[in-house]
């Protein structure tokens, strides 16, 4: 008589087993010599471009699918965006983006912005750099306690309103109660970091490796990681914290600006991806991007892979977004667009 | 120092090499001919191929197929009407209208000689200004951006064909389409009538495509052909060599418009498109026949492509120097750099001194490569002026098209090929200057944005600097020039 509920509970989990095992086998064979499109919202040859061309053929091996990488320039890549939220939600419409630029594009309502990052399915991330905070050789300033003492302006240099170069420029005058006025027009951090090597502008804040490079010519002096975790290129700088003291208040900028700075560069696709297809491109992502050998090769390329899963990221990104209560919102909006630009 | 320049030659003389620069240059080349194809697409094409390849060989292979673009691009200038490439547009007036006269060959061999050998002026200074690449990089800053922008505002008027107030309108034209889009400080949107297309500006190959090829194909289309203007005869090497021979007749307007094409590559605000144009200008202001041009004479052509090809020259200093690129298709050039294991700037020089001369001696071989090639093909591609012009259009026409789409991959840059289409041809029956409405068109976001930076960093006192005074000492200089020849031969006839 017990026999029966035995075989019975033996079917079941056989059988459960058998569809799970189905579920996972649909989306690794719907992938199966399909087309991935993976879009970059810049040009060729650029950083995200040259990511997603190295990447490419490992994806290619973990999905079985044919990945093609397309550039879509346009809007510091909101356009490519923009179009990623309406494409198809069939999961084979990647997109590498600017995590930190996107979530401050969303955040100040930039004009053109049609894309809500929460609604975006996040596969994981590839790489994140510190922002390290540099003076100009040029410049009077040897320390933040320099600049913080000054009567005069600190001249920032940036592209654009909400680049990392002016974003967090603004987010670390706010926190170090700096008197600084951020000049824009520069095309990017290199023609900024010229701009700095010149004497044109006093301060930058630059990637840890930009920085390392910039530093090794003596040109530009690094003054400080800002964020509470040292630099892996630039072990002996200190971080702001160990440099200056903050209120509460103060040290908010600076753990809000790490937190952006922690979203990187990330793989998404369209928003309402089938769940097992998100499963199996978050695996696959995951799989690429902790490779030891593509690892170490990426790493050899000056293209350092930096991996975090798709879970965190998004807490990343919602702690950037929706965490924020109207008050704050409206405070960052302010530091990121208006008070550092005097017009 | 010496075993950096043997050291580099060595690495050029590598097989692997010298196959892939043969291999590269055809393709710059044809990439040059085929409308809407520029130097930044060659590169962007080629890209993918390079990884995995030895970081000279790769270098190589992109820099020789980029280097060429320009030489390509002219043939399609002066036989079509058509600019290969959008700084071809400025060899147009005079190249297509030599053309049209019967000077086919001589045209081809001016603009091919001083491609060439305009390449290798932007040799010679990358070699030479390599050592004091810091000095002068420090010198020349926002401010001077700026006033080297306005000199080529001031010679907007110069390009308008003999009517002041056209060319004045066809350049006001041109920056007020500069301004369409995202303004590049404030990123405030102008003039984008809520169309995403729009946001991101006018670019700069539909607008050229638009402008000038389609107005020549519908000409074509409606019966022309251009063997019936340009005296069906093929072009002799006399011809050619007769043109050739004019460069080297013209030394000081050939050095003259080199040196612009360097300074220009040198500064990375700038972007070479405009180096052609101020090169045209500065030949026609300070020529004594300058009525002539566009008329079809042969200084028309050497000035604007002898700077086309010496700007990469200069837009390699900086870069190499600095890892700051000098122009966009630099910029995928340091793609390249990374993607091979290379990361150029001041560390670069220091350990690969020998890369940067063999990349040097490859730009010199690509140049001259590219001009033999050329001179060997116009022979036969001439003969496309004696195909019939309905035959021509639809296949010219679909070159456009594809052209324009492979720019970006976006369908909306068609349209506005179409668009700008309507404009080129209502320009060109009203007789207002096109060319003067690129060159408004490209230095319009520059003079915006350098102007912002200069007077935020320096204040007012960015007029005194002595760099920008010496800029302006020139624009003033240029002005007068006309006056102050017209009172000399006065003197000398009295």
């Amino acid at each position: 008589m017990f026999r029966l509920p035995a075989v019975l509970l033996g079917a079941l989990v056989a059988l459960s087993g058998f569809m799970s095992d189905a579920a996972a086998e649909t989306a690794a064979e719907f992938y199966k010599g399909k087309v991935v499109k993976l879009v970059v919202g810049y040009g060729a040859g650029g950083g995200y471009d040259t990511y997603a061309r190295l990447l490419a053929p490992h994806l290619e091996a973990q999905l079985g699918a044919t990945v093609i990488v397309e550039n879509r320039p346009g809007g510091g890549g909101n356009l490519a965006l923009n179009r990623l939220m309406t494409a198809k939600a069939d999961g084979l419409t990647l997109m590498l983006i600017n995590g930190r630029a996107s979530t401050v594009s969303q955040l100040v309502g930039t004009e053109g912005v049609r894309f809500d990052l929460t609604r975006l399915t996040v596969l994981g991330r590839v790489t994140s750099e510190p922002r390290v905070i540099v003076f100009s050789a040029a410049s009077p300033y040897r320390s933040l306690a320099d600049a913080q003492a000054t009567a005069e302006v600190i001249k920032w240099g940036a592209a654009g309103r909400t680049d990392s170069l002016a974003s967090v420029a603004a987010m670390a005058s706010t926190a170090l109660d700096l008197n600084s006025e951020i000049i824009m027009g520069y095309k990017g951090s290199k023609e900024a970091g010229l701009a700095a090597i010149r004497g044109e502008v006093d301060a930058l804040v630059l990637s840890e490796s930009s920085a390392a490079k910039y530093a090794k010519g003596g040109m530009v002096i690094p003054i400080a990681v800002f964020g509470r975790e040292r630099s892996e290129i630039l072990p002996d700088l200190p971080t702001v914290f160990e440099v200056a003291s903050f209120g509460d208040n103060a040290a908010w900028w600076v753990d809000y600006t790490e937190q952006l700075t922690k979203i990187g560069r990330i793989f998404v696709s369209t928003p309402d991806v089938p769940e097992d297809r998100t499963g199996f491109l978050r695996q696959a992502v995951q799989a690429v991007l902790e490779d030891p050998q593509i690892v170490s090769d990426m790493a050899a390329q000056r293209r350092p892979i930096r991996a975090e899963t798709a879970e965190v990221v998004e807490q990343y990104i919602s702690g950037s977004l929706a965490a924020l209560d109207e008050v704050t919102l409206a405070r960052v909006r302010s530091v990121v667009l208006e008070e550092y630009f005097p017009d | 120092m010496l075993a950096d320049y043997l050291q580099g030659l060595q690495l050029f003389l590598d097989p692997a090499v010298l196959l892939l620069i043969a291999a590269a240059v055809p393709v710059g080349l044809l990439l040059g001919v085929l409308p809407g194809m520029s130097g930044l697409t060659a590169l962007a094409l080629l890209l993918p191929f390079v990884f995995g390849m030895d970081p000279m060989a790769g270098l190589a292979f992109l820099l020789a197929a980029h280097a060429v673009v320009y030489t390509g691009g002219a043939l399609t200038t002066i036989l079509l009407g058509i600019p290969g490439a959008p700084p071809n547009a400025a060899t147009l007036a005079d190249g297509y209208a030599m053309s049209r006269t019967g000077q086919t060959g001589r045209a081809l061999g001016a603009a091919f000689a001083s491609s060439g050998l305009g390449g290798c002026v932007g040799v010679v200074a990358l070699a030479g200004l390599l050592p004091f690449l810091q000095p002068i990089v420090l010198t020349i800053g926002s401010p001077e951006t700026f006033f080297l922008a306005l000199m080529g505002i001031v010679y907007i008027a110069v390009l308008g064909q003999g009517n002041l107030t056209k060319g004045l309108i066809a350049g006001g034209l041109g920056i007020f389409l500069a301004m369409i889009g995202e303004q590049r400080i404030t990123a405030v949107p102008r003039f984008w009538l809520g169309f995403d297309y729009l946001l991101d500006g006018i670019k700069i190959v539909p607008l050229v495509l638009g402008l000038f090829a389609i107005p020549e194909i519908l000409d074509l289309a409606r019966g022309r052909t251009l063997a019936h203007q340009a005296n069906a005869e093929r072009p002799r090497w006399a011809e050619i060599r007769q043109g050739m021979v004019d460069v080297l007749r013209h030394k000081l307007l050939f050095l003259r418009s080199s040196v612009i094409g360097v300074v220009v590559g040198i500064i990375p605000g700038i972007g070479g498109d405009t180096a052609p144009f101020l090169a045209y200008a500065s030949a026609k202001q300070t020529s004594a026949r300058p009525e002539r041009f566009g008329s079809g004479i042969v200084e028309g052509v050497i000035a604007p492509e002898s700077s086309n090809n010496a700007k990469e020259g200069g837009a390699l200093v900086t870069t190499l120097g600095l890892g700051i690129p000098g122009s966009a298709g630099m910029s995928v050039l340091i793609g390249g750099f990374l993607i091979l294991g290379l990361e150029p700037g001041p560390d670069f020089l220091a350990e690969h001194m020998d890369i940067a001369v063999g990349l040097a001696i490859v730009l010199a071989v690509a140049n001259l490569l590219a001009v033999i090639v050329m001179l060997l093909l116009s022979q036969f591609l001439v003969r496309i002026v004696e195909v019939p012009g309905t035959i021509l259009a639809p296949v010219l026409l679909s070159l456009v098209v594809l052209g324009a789409y492979g720019y970006q991959n976006d369908p909306m840059d068609v349209v506005f090929v179409f668009v700008f289409a309507v404009l080129g041809c209502v320009m060109r029956a009203l007789d207002y200057s096109r060319p003067a409405l690129l060159l408004g068109f490209v230095l319009a976001p520059l003079l915006e944005t350098y102007l912002h930076i200069s007077l935020r960093a320096y204040g007012l006192d960015f007029l005194f600097r002595p760099g920008a005074l010496f800029i302006a000492a020139l624009i003033v200089a240029g002005l007068l020039w006309p006056l102050i020849r017209q009172r000399r031969n006065g003197g000398a006839q009295r």
